[in-house]
C-alpha cells in the first residue's frame, strides 16, 4: 500500500514537470510549426539564472520565475522575429519549414549550450532547497517535490485559463487550430506566432525554475529535458496542449512505476510506448 | 551538364589542393618508425620535449580535465620549465616541456585520430593519457602501434588487464575496484557491518565496482539487500524510489558506485529524506572538495558540516606522508590554498582548483615517474622508457611506487576509503594507513 | 551492352564528368602509396564523411524526409564489427553490416515513413537514444561488461575498404538518377500528393529508399570500429554522427551530387583546423554554420557556386546559349 502510495505521488509529482516541460514545446509546435530542439537549453538557463540569484542574492528561487520568465520570453520572441520568420519566409511548402527548422532549432543548441558551458562550465550544479521530508500515510516524501508539483500544477491551470479567456490566448488558439482562417478573421499571424515562441520560452523558464529546486541540472543536461518532452508531446499530440498535460501525468506515473522496477530501462520503455503510439494511433491521445 | 562538368571541376580540385595541403613534404625520414623507438641518432638541434595529449576539453567529460588530471599537468609543466627543463643524456643538456594538447569534444572516435595525429605527424616525444576508461581503451592499443609508452590518469579498470596483455607499453597508474573493494571489506568486518545496499551506474566503473562488491561481500558474508542499476542521463530517475528503498531494507551500507552527476543528486535526495546509514559511501567524486558546496550550497549549513561522516573512495591527505604533504604544499602554492567549492563560485579563475583526495596524488605520479625514468636512462626512447618503468622503483609523492603487471602495486596507495570529518578527508583504512578512526554510525545530516 | 548504354552519359560533357570521376577514384586508389601515414587516416575520415552525407541526401535531400538516424546505422555497423571481426574479415563484416543496416532501416521505414516528416525526425532522433540505452541495458544485463574492444586493422587497408565504398556508392547514386526508382523519389520530393496520383507507391519508395541510404553508413561504421578499437554504446551511438551529415549536406547543397561531397570535404577541413586551439568555439561556429546554411544557402554552396558561374556566363556569352539557361533550371 506505501508502495502504491510512495509511487503515486512520485509519480504526480514528475508528472507535473513533465507537463510543464512539455508544455511550451507543444506552444511552439501547434502554432509556429516549429519543433524547438533548444528548448531544453532554454530550461538550463532558466535553471541557471535561479541558480545565480538564489546563491549570489540569497532570493528565494520562486521570485527567479519572473526574471528568467521575461529574459526567455524575450529571447524566444526575438528567435522568432530574426530566425525563424526568415526561414518560414524562404520555405517553399509547409512540410519544408518543419523540417528546416529543427536544424535551424539545433544550430540554436549547440550555440546556446556551448556558450552555457563556456560561462559556467560543466559540472553538476544545484543548491538545496526545503531539504526535509514530510510524512504522508506512513510514506516519507520530499518537501520540495511536493512544493515542485503544487506550483507546477498552479502554472499549468493559469495557462490554460490564459488561453481559454484572453484576447491573446483565444488569436493563439484560433491560429493553431487554421491559420489561414485566422489571418482572415484579423489575428496577426507572424506576431502570434512570435508571442507563442516567447510563451515557450517562458514555459521553460518556469520548468527552469522548479526543476533547479528539486533536481541537479548542468550545462549539458539540456538535451535530455528536450527528449523527455518531445516524447511527452508525441504522445499527447503535437501540438495540443491539454495532450501534453494528460500525457506528461501519464508518463510520470508509468515513470516512476518502471522506475521502482528498473531505474536504467525507463527511457527504453518510454520510447517503446512511442513506437507503439506510432504504429496504433499517430495522431497522439488527444491529437487532431 | 555544364552545371555538373563545373562543381566536378570544383570538387576535384577541392580534393587535389586538399590533399597537396595536407602531403606537404616532410623533413622526417618516412621509413623510419614514428615515435620514440627512433633508431636514428638524436637530433643535437633539439629545443624541447613535445608532451602531446589528448584531453576532453569540451563536451561532458572536460569536468575531468578541468579538475582531475588536467590541473597537474599545467603545474608540472610550469615547474619543469621554471627550472630549466628535464636533462636528457642523449642531447647533453636540459630540454624545456611543451605541451601539446587537442580537445576530442569527449568523443572516442575524435580521440583515436588525435593520437594518431600526434604519434604519426607530430611524432611528439611522450603521451600523455586520455579522459575516461573508454578512452583508455582505445588509446592503449594507439600507444602500442606506434610504440609510445602510455600511462593512465582517469579511469581505471579489471577489465583493462585484457588490455595490457595485448599492451605491455600501457601502464594503469589509479586504483581500482581490485585495490579498493578488498579494503572496503575489512573496514565492514571491523565495524560490524552486515547488510549493504548497493547502487551502481550503468557503465564499466559501476558495473565492475559492484561485481567486485558481490563477490567479496559474499566471501566476508556481508548481505547484499539490492544492488540497483541506474542509467547514466538520471533526468528520469526517480531517486526518492531508490532512498526510500534503501531505508526500507535496513541496510547498515549505503553505497553508490556513482559519478558526481549522479552521486551529488543521490546525496541530496538522501539528505532531503532525512536516510542515514550506518555508512554513506559516496564512491566516485566524493573525494573531491566542491562536493562539500554542491551539497550545502543555499541549504545555510556549512559545507563541512554538510559531508560530516560522509565516505568515498579515496584517499590521501597531508598525514598520509611526508611526501603527501610537499605535494599538498606545492600543490597548495601553485593553485591557491583555498580549497573553496568550484561550483559556488562559477567566475573563480582557472588557477583556482579543488583537491582531489583520490585521484590528485596518483595522476602526480605520472610525471615524477616519466621524468626519473628519462633522468635515470637518460633518453627520449620510448621502449627504453617502458623498461625501465616496468622493472623499476620510483621515489615518488606515493613514496616507494612500482609496477606490478603494468598496474601499481596496490601496497603503493596512501588508502582506498576516506570519511569527512571536521572538513578533512581522512583515511579510514584498517591498518597503518589510517589517519584518523572512522565514526560509525554516520551522525544524523547536518540542519541549518 | 544495352544496360551500359542506358547507364553511361551520353553527351561529350558527360563523358567528361565521367572521365573526370575515374581519375579522381584513380587518384584516391594510389593515394596511400605516396602520401604520409597520418594523411591516409585523415583522407579515410573525409571519405567516411562524404559518404554519410551522400547517403543522407541520397533519402532526405530528395524526400525532404530528414532523417537524423545516421548514428544508430553507423553504431549497428560498429557493433557488426566488434562481434564479428574476430571471426571474418573486415570487407564480409561490413556486407552483414550493410545487410543488417538495409533490414533494420526497412523496419523503421515501414513504421514511420507513413506518417508526416516531423514524426519522422523525431523518431529517427529517438532511435539512436533508444539504440544506445537498450544496447547497453543488454551488454551490462546479459555480458556484465560495457565496452568491446574491436580487433584493430591496417589504417591502410581500412582506407581501401572505405574507398570501394564511396566508389560503389558514387556509381549507385548515378545509375539510380537515371532510374525510375530515382524520378519516383524525385517527384516524392516536390509534391508528395502527386507522386502518388500519378502512380508512385509513395510508402513502398521511400521505405526502399531509406533502407538503401542506411547500408553505406553501416558498412562504414563497421570499418571505423577497427580503427577506434574499442567501443561502447556511448561511443557507437553518438549523436553527433546524426548532425555531422546533415549539416555537411545542407552546407554543401542536396540539389547535386558534388553539394555534399563539397560541404563533407570542406566541414572535415574546418574542423581538423578549428579543434586546435579553438576548441572552445568549435561547437558555436558548428550551431552558426547550420543556421546560416538553411536560413541563407537554401540551395547549398553548390548553388551559390552555381548561380554565380550563370551570372558570369550570361555577362560573358549574352543570350548566345538560350537553351542551356532552360536546361540548368530542370537540374
Amino acid at each position: 500500500m506505501t508502495m502504491v502510495l510512495t509511487i503515486l505521488i512520485n509519480g504526480l509529482v514528475f508528472g507535473s514537470v513533465y507537463a510543464l516541460l512539455s508544455m511550451g514545446l507543444s506552444t511552439q509546435y501547434g502554432v509556429a510549426r516549429i519543433l524547438n530542439i533548444a528548448h531544453g537549453e532554454f530550461i538550463v538557463l532558466a535553471s541557471f539564472i535561479t541558480w545565480e540569484l538564489v546563491t549570489d542574492l540569497g532570493v528565494h528561487p520562486l521570485t527567479a520565475i519572473a526574471a528568467a520568465g521575461a529574459i526567455l520570453f524575450v529571447i524566444g520572441f526575438a528567435l522568432h522575429r530574426t530566425l525563424f520568420k526568415r526561414v518560414r519566409d524562404i520555405s517553399p511548402n509547409a512540410a519544408a519549414f518543419e523540417g528546416d527548422a529543427i536544424l535551424v532549432a539545433f544550430g540554436v543548441y549547440f550555440i546556446l549550450q556551448n556558450l552555457m558551458r563556456i560561462k559556467w562550465g560543466s559540472q553538476t550544479t544545484g543548491y538545496s532547497f526545503m531539504a526535509y521530508p514530510v510524512s504522508i500515510g506512513g510514506a516519507q516524501f520530499q518537501a520540495r517535490s511536493l512544493f515542485v508539483f503544487a506550483f507546477a500544477a498552479v502554472i499549468c491551470v493559469l495557462y490554460n485559463l490564459f488561453l481559454s479567456h484572453t484576447r491573446t490566448g483565444k488569436s493563439i488558439r484560433a491560429a493553431a487550430q487554421d491559420p489561414v482562417a485566422a489571418r482572415m478573421l484579423g489575428v496577426k499571424i507572424n506576431r502570434v506566432m512570435a508571442i507563442c515562441f516567447g510563451i515557450g520560452g517562458f514555459l521553460a523558464a518556469c520548468a527552469g525554475v522548479l526543476i533547479s529546486m528539486n533536481q541537479t541540472f548542468s550545462s549539458v543536461t539540456g538535451l535530455n529535458y528536450t527528449v523527455i518532452a518531445v516524447i511527452v508531446v508525441v504522445l499527447g499530440g503535437l501540438g495540443s496542449i491539454r495532450g501534453s498535460i494528460l500525457s506528461g501525468f501519464i508518463l510520470g506515473i508509468v515513470g516512476t512505476a518502471v522506475n521502482s522496477y528498473d531505474p536504467s530501462i525507463m527511457l527504453v520503455v518510454f520510447y517503446l510506448i512511442i513506437l507503439v503510439l506510432l504504429i496504433v494511433r499517430p495522431k497522439g491521445l488527444l491529437g487532431r | 551538364m555544364l552545371k555538373r562538368t563545373l562543381s566536378l571541376v570544383l570538387a576535384a580540385l577541392f580534393i587535389a589542393a586538399a590533399l597537396a595541403g595536407c602531403n606537404k613534404p616532410s623533413s622526417n625520414d618516412p621509413n623510419s618508425t614514428p615515435g620514440g623507438t627512433d633508431a636514428t641518432p638524436p637530433d643535437p638541434g633539439k629545443q624541447s620535449i613535445v608532451i602531446g595529449g589528448v584531453r576532453s576539453q569540451s563536451g561532458p567529460l572536460a569536468i575531468f580535465d578541468q579538475t582531475a588530471f588536467g590541473p597537474l599537468y599545467r603545474m608540472w609543466a610550469d615547474e619543469v620549465n621554471a627550472d630549466g627543463g628535464i636533462y636528457v643524456e642523449e642531447y647533453g643538456k636540459k630540454l624545456p616541456v611543451e605541451l601539446k594538447i587537442y580537445d576530442d569534444k569527449s568523443d572516442v572516435q575524435t580521440m583515436t585520430q588525435l593520437y594518431e595525429q600526434l604519434c604519426l605527424e607530430e611524432q611528439v616525444d611522450i603521451l600523455l593519457p586520455p579522459v575516461s576508461t573508454a578512452a583508455l581503451f582505445a588509446a592503449a592499443p594507439i600507444a602500442q602501434k606506434y610504440g609510445y609508452l602510455l600511462l593512465s590518469a582517469e579511469g581505471g579498470a579489471t577489465s583493462l588487464k585484457e588490455q595490457i596483455e595485448v599492451c605491455p607499453n600501457f601502464f594503469s597508474v589509479l586504483s581500482f575496484s581490485d585495490t579498493q573493494v578488498p579494503d572496503l571489506v575489512t573496514l565492514c568486518e571491523e565495524q560490524g557491518i552486515t547488510s549493504a545496499y548497493i547502487v551502481y551506474i550503468e557503465d564499466l566503473h559501476g558495473t565492475e565496482y559492484f561485481t567486485a562488491t558481490e563477490n567479496a561481500f559474499a566471501a566476508a558474508g556481508i548481505e547484499i539487500k539490492a544492488g540497483k542499476p541506474i542509467p547514466l542521463d538520471t533526468t528520469t530517475t526517480d531517486f526518492n524510489a531508490i532512498i526510500n528503498d534503501a531505508r526500507a531494507s535496513g541496510a547498515q551500507l549505503f553505497a553508490t558506485y556513482v559519478y558526481p552527476d549522479q552521486a551529488i543528486p543521490l546525496a541530496a535526495t538522501a539528505i532531503a529524506l532525512e536516510y542515514n546509514p550506518d555508512i554513506y559511501l559516496m564512491g566516485s567524486g566524493g573525494s573531491f572538495d566542491f562536493i562539500k558546496g554542491a551539497l550545502a550550497g543555499g541549504s545555510g549549513v556549512s559545507p563541512d558540516d554538510m559531508v560530516e561522516g560522509m565516505m568515498a573512495w579515496g584517499a590521501w591527505n597531508g598525514r598520509s606522508a611526508p611526501e603527501a604533504q610537499a605535494f599538498l604544499d606545492k600543490f597548495d602554492a601553485y593553485f591557491g590554498p583555498d580549497g573553496q567549492n568550484i561550483l559556488n563560485n562559477p567566475d573563480a579563475g582557472d588557477k583556482e582548483v579543488y583537491h582531489d583526495w583520490w585521484g590528485h596524488i596518483c595522476y602526480q605520479t605520472v610525471f615524477e615517474i616519466i621524468q626519473e625514468a628519462i633522468e635515470k636512462t637518460g633518453t627520449l626512447d620510448n621502449q627504453k622508457l617502458v623498461d625501465y618503468i616496468a622493472n623499476n622503483h620510483f621515489q615518488t609523492s606515493l613514496g616507494d611506487t612500482w609496477f606490478e603487471n603494468n598496474m601499481l602495486a596496490a601496497e603503493c596507495y596512501y588508502g582506498s576509503v576516506g570519511q569527512w570529518q571536521n572538513g578533512e578527508f581522512e583515511v579510514v583504512d584498517v591498518g597503518s594507513r589510517r589517519t584518523a578512526d572512522p565514526i560509525v554510525p554516520k551522525p544524523a545530516w547536518a540542519k541549518p | 551492352m544495352a544496360f551500359i548504354k542506358r547507364v553511361l552519359p551520353g553527351t561529350a560533357r558527360g563523358r567528361l564528368h565521367l572521365g573526370a570521376l575515374i581519375c579522381v577514384a584513380a587518384f584516391l586508389a594510389v593515394f596511400p602509396g605516396v602520401s604520409r601515414p597520418y594523411t591516409t587516416i585523415f583522407t579515410a575520415s573525409i571519405l567516411m564523411y562524404i559518404i554519410l552525407s551522400l547517403s543522407w541526401t541520397f533519402f532526405s535531400g530528395k524526400t525532404g524526409y530528414i532523417s537524423l538516424a545516421t548514428a544508430a546505422f553507423y553504431g549497428i555497423g560498429m557493433y557488426i564489427e566488434a562481434i564479428l571481426g574476430r571471426y571474418i574479415p573486415l570487407p564480409a563484416a561490413m556486407l552483414v553490416a550493410a545487410a543488417a543496416g538495409f533490414l533494420i532501416a526497412a523496419g523503421i521505414g515501414a513504421i514511420t515513413l507513413r506518417l508526416r516528416g516531423v514524426y519522422f525526425t523525431i523518431f529517427t532522433f529517438g532511435l539512436v537514444l533508444l539504440l544506445q540505452n537498450l544496447v547497453l541495458w543488454i551488454e551490462i544485463r546479459f555480458f556484465h561488461t560495457k565496452g568491446r574492444i574491436v580487433t584493430s586493422g591496417d589504417f591502410t587497408f581500412v582506407y581501401y575498404c572505405i574507398l570501394a565504398v564511396f566508389v560503389i556508392l558514387l556509381i549507385a547514386a548515378v545509375i539510380m538518377r537515371r532510374s525510375r526508382f530515382g524520378l519516383a523519389l524525385e517527384c516524392i520530393g516536390q509534391n508528395e500528393d502527386s507522386a502518388a496520383h500519378i502512380g508512385v507507391d509513395t510508402t513502398r519508395t521511400k521505405i526502399l529508399a531509406f533502407a538503401v541510404s542506411a547500408a553505406p553508413v553501416s558498412a562504414v561504421g563497421a570499418a571505423m570500429a577497427t580503427r577506434v578499437g574499442y567501443i561502447d554504446p556511448n561511443i557507437a551511438f553518438n549523436l553527433l554522427m546524426s548532425f555531422m551529415p546533415v549539416l555537411m549536406a545542407i552546407f554543401g547543397g542536396t540539389h547535386s551530387l558534388y553539394g555534399p561531397v563539397f560541404g563533407a570535404l570542406v566541414l572535415t577541413l574546418l574542423e581538423e583546423k578549428l579543434i586546435r586551439g579553438y576548441q572552445e568555439y568549435y561547437m558555436i561556429i558548428f550551431g552558426a554554420v547550420m543556421i546560416i546554411a538553411v536560413s541563407f544557402m537554401p540551395k547549398g554552396a553548390a548553388g551559390i557556386a552555381e548561380s554565380v558561374f550563370l551570372k558570369l556566363r550570361r555577362r560573358l556569352r549574352p543570350r548566345s546559349h538560350p537553351r542551356n539557361d532552360g536546361g540548368a533550371r530542370d537540374e
